[in-house]
């Protein structure tokens, strides 16, 4: 299946998952000054729409990228084949992929410059989300949200690991962090309460804890530790994240996913 | 009191001088010395139960650091695990592999280095990090086992190396699919150990060398060869020749039997028992043998046909205590299979068997005392309790005649998922039969990973051996990976992955003290005596800390 989306949206050169991710880190960490994270900071241009004014196909792409654009500011950029390759696969896994008839049920991708104002603007992600220092710190950071994420459980030993995630897996978690965000939360991003025996109360984000202590990242974005003698409770509790099902049409929605998923930086 | 070091130290001098540090009658009465830590553990029973009482329930809360030993950082799957020795004020540890050995002798009470010896080992190869279990000592000489099969005597004075033999030559590439991580036994004349590598097709063996040449004087393998007895529980196509059987923990001994005791590691390959119908005799077992010429005595074996790892590499624990109404020579053994044994130490004799953890693999004994299997393993999975890492691993217990207890670092409630394959052996690749899915790492991270509600955690668990029932049970947070320390006073010292260091109630595991060290503790605490104070000592991270009351 990877091949058959990666073919459908690279109509020249077939990229891995891999390539793409390297291409996303080259891109969001070289370029996005300029461009900025979706691709859209600079007056006509939009790197992910699929269409660039000055080539037509991945080699002009490249050159540019390698070669600069005299006159403006878009320096050269001292790049290797495989990286330049890896960015133009990054860039045009954007465009026109919203729809893969080979599985029919993946999400659909939308415009990640139109995805990129819904998350700043109209779906408040940024209350709690932050991509690249941009945003609040009480949710979990988003600047990767577009990579694969490590597996669940661990699985040692000789046999084959599980395969890695396909761009349609993670496309398809994205969507159900949208639709369902309390059906999967890492433990590093699960919310806490704790009443101390004062009666007082504090929620935040659970950072560690060890056998005497708990250490949270409070609603107010302060570090704290509590004692544990000192809790009277201290329970895991829903995430403030409402879904996105009602609150999108579905077009916003699949710009949302374009955006998230173009997300590679560290 | 300084008057009085001052003028005894010179008549130290001169005694020592004349006579050898540490001959062996001074091991086998280590027990009579408590000032000192002569062996892994303590002494040649292993209970690592000392009879100094200076720091009591009452104090321990006065304890204060004295001492840091930092060694160079090491790389992420290496412990530092070895168990220091004390000898008259002066300890010897050895920092592990990673990637050379330092091999030290230090003041006990200031932590200042007299010398350092260092070895870098050749090409390795090992399953589970670059660990070393610890130094043994006799007379004058240092003994350390290398992670590249040499054995190394080092002038316990001078640090200067006597030999350094070879004893597994490479068998692909650089490396050897054996290694050596165990603390070497003494025993009269010999040291005794065996090879790591039961993830790499080995084929376990314990063997005793002359203390003075390093010339081999017996081998015992632990898989018999075609003609010997037990060899008829390996069936399949020459299953025997790669069927592991580790050793990675050491012995112990009875001096009036004269046995040496050894667990043995799990059977290979280690997920996927098919290729090797049969109980797969001595691995997963305990194995009584003749001190002076490796000859087997009697077997014990914990978990036969095993396919979920579960190393019987704890150490014998012996002790004489009351069985149904008379004294009997017992052993005592907290097993990676999640049950507690009592063992007659003489004969092998079953006397109980109680899971002190979780368990699913086994329905319970049948009248000989063998285990009845309850799960099966396929290719797609089973869940099986405890999980790959076991109820408790190669982490000392500890048992205190005083109170009766016998102490555990476990494991509870742990699974993993295990999942067969078909897999041929090649020298040099993981052979292993599968994988399996872990609830818990196999080292501590520094931040929170998991969630209180996936049910696992550690503890420190007090057995009374005569029942199998636990006593108390000291709950926490994370498992862990220390091993425990008790005392005549009736205290219990053991640490964790996330950096507590902490002392116990030994009678009902009340915690008295704890100290945060900022590493996770994966090596038994000792304790020992320097001109009348006692110290505690622990390693932790990259570190040994050293501990006394404040005065």
């Amino acid at each position: 299946m990877i091949t058959v989306l990666l073919a459908l949206v690279l109509a020249q050169h077939a990229y891995t998952l891999e390539e793409m991710a390297e291409g996303g880190r080259l891109f969001q960490s070289n370029c996005t000054g300029c461009h900025g994270t979706a691709g859209d900071q600079v007056p006509g241009v939009a790197l992910m729409s699929g269409k660039f004014r000055r080539a037509t196909n991945d080699d002009e792409i490249a050159a540019i990228i390698r070669k600069g654009v005299p006159g403006t500011a878009m320096q050269a950029f001292n790049f290797t084949d495989p990286q330049t390759g890896a960015i133009v696969a990054y860039l045009k896994s954007f465009a026109g992929g919203s729809t893969n008839p080979a599985a029919p049920d993946a999400p659909a991708l939308g415009d990640v410059a139109r995805g990129k104002q819904i998350f700043e603007g109209k779906g408040n992600c940024l209350s709690c989300h932050s991509v690249g220092g941009n945003g609040s710190r009480l949710g979990p950071d988003l600047s990767s949200a577009g990579l694969p994420r490590p597996p669940a459980a661990r699985f040692v030993g000789f046999a084959e690991p599980p395969p890695p995630p396909t761009p349609a897996t993670i496309v398809a978690q994205l969507q159900r962090d949208l639709l369902e965000p309390e059906a999967e939360i890492s433990p590093a991003n699960r919310m806490f309460r704790a009443v101390l025996k004062d009666g007082s109360v504090t929620t935040g984000r659970l950072l560690n804890l060890d056998q005497f202590t708990v250490q949270l990242f409070d609603s107010k974005e302060r570090l704290i530790t509590l004692q544990r003698p000192e809790l009277r409770e201290f329970n895991a509790i829903k995430s403030s994240m409402p879904s996105y099902r009602d609150k999108l049409t579905s077009q916003e929605l699949s710009d949302l996913l374009a955006y998230l998923f173009s997300l590679k930086g560290r | 009191m300084k008057l009085r070091v001052l003028f005894t130290f010179p008549l130290l001098i001169a005694a020592t001088l004349a006579a050898q540090q540490v001959p062996f009658e001074r091991i086998l009465n280590a027990s009579k010395e408590p000032q000192n830590w002569l062996t892994y553990g303590g002494t040649f029973l292993n209970q690592r139960y000392s009879l100094l009482n200076q720091v009591t329930s009452d104090n321990v809360k006065n304890l204060e650091l004295q001492w840091v030993l930092q060694v160079r950082s090491m790389d992420g799957t290496t412990k530092f695990e070895a168990t220091p020795l004390v000898v008259d004020g002066v300890m010897y540890t050895v920092k592990p592999p990673s990637p050379a050995y330092e091999v030290v002798a230090l003041d006990a009470v200031t932590g200042r280095i007299y010398w350092t010896y260092s070895y870098a080992p050749a090409e390795s190869r090992t399953c589970c990090g670059r660990n070393n279990k610890g130094l043994a000592i006799l007379g004058d000489r240092l003994y350390l086992a290398t992670i590249d099969t040499h054995l190394i005597s080092l002038d316990a004075k001078t640090g200067r190396e006597i030999f350094n033999l070879k004893v597994e030559s490479p068998n692909t590439g650089l490396a050897s699919d054996y290694s050596f991580t165990v603390t070497p036994l003494v025993v009269k004349d010999k040291v005794i150990l065996g090879p790591s590598g039961g993830e790499y097709g080995i084929r376990g063996y314990v063997a005793a060398f002359d203390a003075k040449t390093g010339n081999e004087k017996w081998r015992f393998h632990v898989i018999p060869e075609p003609g010997e007895p037990g060899h008829e529980t390996w069936g399949g196509d020459k299953s025997w020749e790669n069927g592991g059987g580790s050793i990675w923990t050491p012995g112990s001994y009875d001096p009036e039997l004269n046995l040496v005791y050894w667990g043995t590691g799990n059977a290979g390959p280690d997920w996927n028992g098919d290729p090797r119908p049969g109980d797969n005799l001595y691995t997963c077992s305990v194995i009584a043998l003749d001190a002076d010429s490796g000859k087997l005595k009697w077997h014990y074996q914990f978990s036969p046909h095993d396919e979920f790892d579960y190393d019987s590499t704890q150490v014998p624990v012996l002790a004489d205590i009351e069985w149904q109404g008379r004294p009997r020579k017992v052993m005592m053994w907290a097993n990676r299979n999640g049950i507690f044994y009592v063992l007659d130490r003489a004969t092998g004799q079953f006397l109980l068997g109680k899971p002190f953890v979780k368990v699913n693999w086994t329905s319970g004994f049948d009248a000989k005392g063998k285990p009845i299997r309850a799960v099966q393993t396929s290719a797609s999975g089973i869940r099986v309790y405890p999980g790959n890492q076991g109820g408790t691993n190669w982490y000392n217990p500890a048992f205190n005649p005083r109170t009766g207890l016998f102490y555990i670092p476990a494991w509870e409630e742990t699974s993993s998922v295990f999942a067969k394959r078909q897999q041929e052996y090649k020298p040099g690749v993981n052979y292993a039969g599968g994988g399996f899915t872990a609830d818990v790492g196999l080292t501590a991270t520094n931040t929170y990973t998991r969630t209180e509600d996936e049910g696992y955690y550690g503890s420190i668990k007090a057995i009374d051996p005569k029942s199998g029932d636990a006593k108390w049970v000291y709950k926490l947070s994370q498992v862990t990976d220390s091993g425990v320390l008790t005392t005549a006073s009736n205290l219990v010292f053991a640490g964790g992955r996330e950096g507590y260091f902490f002392a116990l109630d030994a009678r009902d595991g009340k915690l008295l003290w704890k100290s945060m060290l900022g590493g996770q503790v994966a090596n038994g605490p000792i304790t020992y005596s320097v001109n009348g104070r006692q110290y505690v000592s622990v390693a932790a991270g990259n570190g040994l800390f050293t501990f006394a009351l404040r005065q």
